[in-house]
């Protein structure tokens, strides 16, 4: 744990707090000076936009997941079929599947070819390179992680609940949210957890799918190691999204519950 | 006119390319107001009686009417009766009182404006069951006995046609079985609600009903009054299973109507003795070298292995079965 966990985050804490180096790296004096700089409203935008887009992909995969990991759970003999197709893609590197998106989604993209060529539109869809593509890549990319803990909860559902509440009058629509949601809180909020926190310091996704306009904390964090040259301040922004998304960890666990 | 009626209910499950015929030709009536028990051995059938009069599942054949309706084809939403699981199912995320009005709240008109009428019904039935005072808790904060009778509100305060129960008592541990049972009977006869009770345990169905059917192999072997059924036994299968029996010569006789004396006349010896409290069973080999039991009272001779003794027993004891 130390030598793996607490070393590397060690030394992002200490660049944090050094000044920029003339080429790369850092150099001597000690300074707050990289904390200071992210409360510019520049930084403000890519933060909210980071959460906006993290809170959306979530909710999606909510919505997308919930039915999914409930037709799984009902599936019978079939489930290991289901749950072996919905961990396949990770069979193969998210770099491949994101730039698969790439090539279905731009303006000479399968998709509007298709479209195109079958009459239905004139000129290609903006599809590519906008926060809709970000989302999309997203949910794509992260959706097992929310209908995997969800499966776990549905699966331990005791049958005989479902049966005392239509026993009780109700029909399958309200066994469903008054029954089956509720008690499935559990596998959602970790889902939620799995999803979230990657979705809010993703950079990948979001600069093949995004392009330059849609720049969030992963990738300023990431331009300041590679373009920019500011180790520091890049340390200092990786730092306050983990403080953030730690934050956020600790306001939606439950009373007496560990993290996670 | 019965308040539910069975007429000719059969159904078969198929598992593995065989089919199982789990219930056969069941035809029963129950009357308002009566405790009614099924008994039988576990896969008898009995559950998935229950099951179908549920709603869970559907007959492969025959009718099953409700006050005069046929209900074997309705959703169970869509019918007049309730069920005690033998889990008790009750919702883990909601509090007793939400519990007990998750019932009336789905019940059609008893969305809007009826609310104070339900909250007077919840509280009317939980004083029923004597669990005042515990509204707020949380199902994983009762006792199982307080559980078994939050599971009992639920369902009476919907006032059911028919009360089904699939062994409620099977979760309790036996020193509580014997005390809720007392209550349950009480209850019943307060609340004149028809209850159908499944049961493996033969002291509860002969304690509890005012008639009982005695299932075997998906068929009802017999059906009548628990002194009826025990006393004038319709089948091989009722005699034993209801009480012991002893078997000779193919007549049956009950432990406790079988005498056994020290000589003369001795016919038997004793192979062993099982001291139970308040009686104690002797079994004694005869000398056709069939094994007899003889219950007697507490305080009774005692015997010993290898006693000679003589075994006797009244005529009008026997039950005989044409072969």
């Amino acid at each position: 744990m130390v030598a793996t966990l607490g070393a590397p985050l060690a030394i992002v804490c200490v660049y944090s707090l050094r000044s920029r180096g003339a080429y790369f790296g850092v150099e001597a004096p000690w300074t707050l000076e990289n904390y200071a700089r992210l409360w510019d409203p520049l930084y403000g935008a890519i933060v909210l936009r980071s959460f906006w887009i993290a809170a959306v992909s979530t909710a999606l995969c909510v919505v997308l997941g919930f039915p999914l990991a409930l037709f799984i759970s009902r599936a019978g003999s079939r489930k290991n079929l289901y749950l072996a197709l919905v961990i396949l893609p990770f069979w193969t590197s998210f770099l491949i599947r994101t730039y698969a998106w790439m090539f279905l989604l731009r303006d000479t993209g399968l998709i509007n070819t298709l479209l195109q060529s079958v009459g239905l539109i004139h000129a290609p869809l903006p599809m590519l390179y906008n926060s809709g593509a970000v989302i999309l890549g997203l949910v794509y990319g992260y959706l097992p992680f929310m209908v995997l803990p969800l499966y776990a909860t549905l699966e331990r559902l005791d049958p005989s609940l479902l049966e005392a509440s239509a026993d009780l009058g109700a029909r399958p629509f309200d066994t469903l949210w008054r029954v089956i949601v509720p008690l499935s809180a559990g596998g959602m909020r970790a889902g939620a957890i799995l999803v979230f926190v990657p979705c809010l310091g993703t950079y990948l996704t979001s600069d093949l799918l995004g392009g330059s306009k849609t720049v969030l904390i992963g990738n300023l964090v990431q331009d300041q190691f590679t373009g920019a040259r500011d180790w520091p301040f890049g340390a200092a922004a990786s730092l306050a999204l983990m403080a953030a998304a730690m934050a956020l960890l600790f306001a939606v666990r439950r009373k007496g519950e560990d993290l996670l | 006119m019965a308040v539910l009626e069975l007429r000719g209910v059969s159904k078969q499950f198929t598992s593995q390319g065989a089919t199982v015929e789990a219930v056969r030709e069941v035809s029963l009536a129950l009357e308002p107001a009566e405790f009614f028990s099924l008994l039988g051995p576990s896969g008898c059938g009995k559950t998935t009686l229950l099951r179908m009069i549920a709603g869970f599942d559907s007959p492969s054949a025959g009718e099953i009417l409700l006050n005069g309706a046929s209900i074997a084809h309705l959703p169970p939403y869509r019918r007049n009766v309730n069920t005690v699981f033998q889990s008790y199912a009750l919702f883990p995320h909601l509090c007793v009182r939400d519990n007990v009005e998750f019932g009336l709240k789905r019940k059609e008109g008893m969305r809007k404006g009826a609310v104070v009428d339900a909250a007077s019904l919840v509280a009317r039935v939980l004083e029923q069951v004597r669990l005042e005072g515990k509204e707020s808790r949380m199902p994983a904060q009762l006792s199982g006995g307080e559980r078994q009778r939050v599971a009992l509100a639920r369902a009476l305060v919907l006032a059911p046609d028919v009360l089904l129960l699939d062994e409620p008592l099977s979760a309790l541990d036996p020193q509580l079985r014997k005390q809720v049972r007392g209550e349950l009977k009480d209850l019943q006869r307060r609340v004149g609600v028809t209850f159908l009770f499944v049961t493996h345990d033969q002291e509860e169905a002969l304690s509890l009903s005012t008639r009982m059917a005695v299932m075997n192999a998906g068929l009802v072997e017999q059906t009548g009054s628990p002194r009826e059924l025990y006393n004038r036994p319709g089948t091989r299968f009722v005699a034993s299973f209801l009480g012991a029996m002893n078997w000779i010569d193919g007549v049956g006789v009950r432990p406790e109507s079988t005498r056994i004396a020290p000589a003369p006349g001795a016919n038997a010896v004793v192979t062993g003795t099982v001291f139970l409290g308040s009686v104690q069973h002797i079994e004694a080999r005869l000398e056709s070298g069939e094994i007899v039991t003889s219950q007697i009272a507490h305080g009774g001779a005692l015997f010993a292995p290898g006693d000679r003794v003589c075994v006797s027993w009244d005529e009008s004891d026997e039950v005989r079965f044409p072969t």
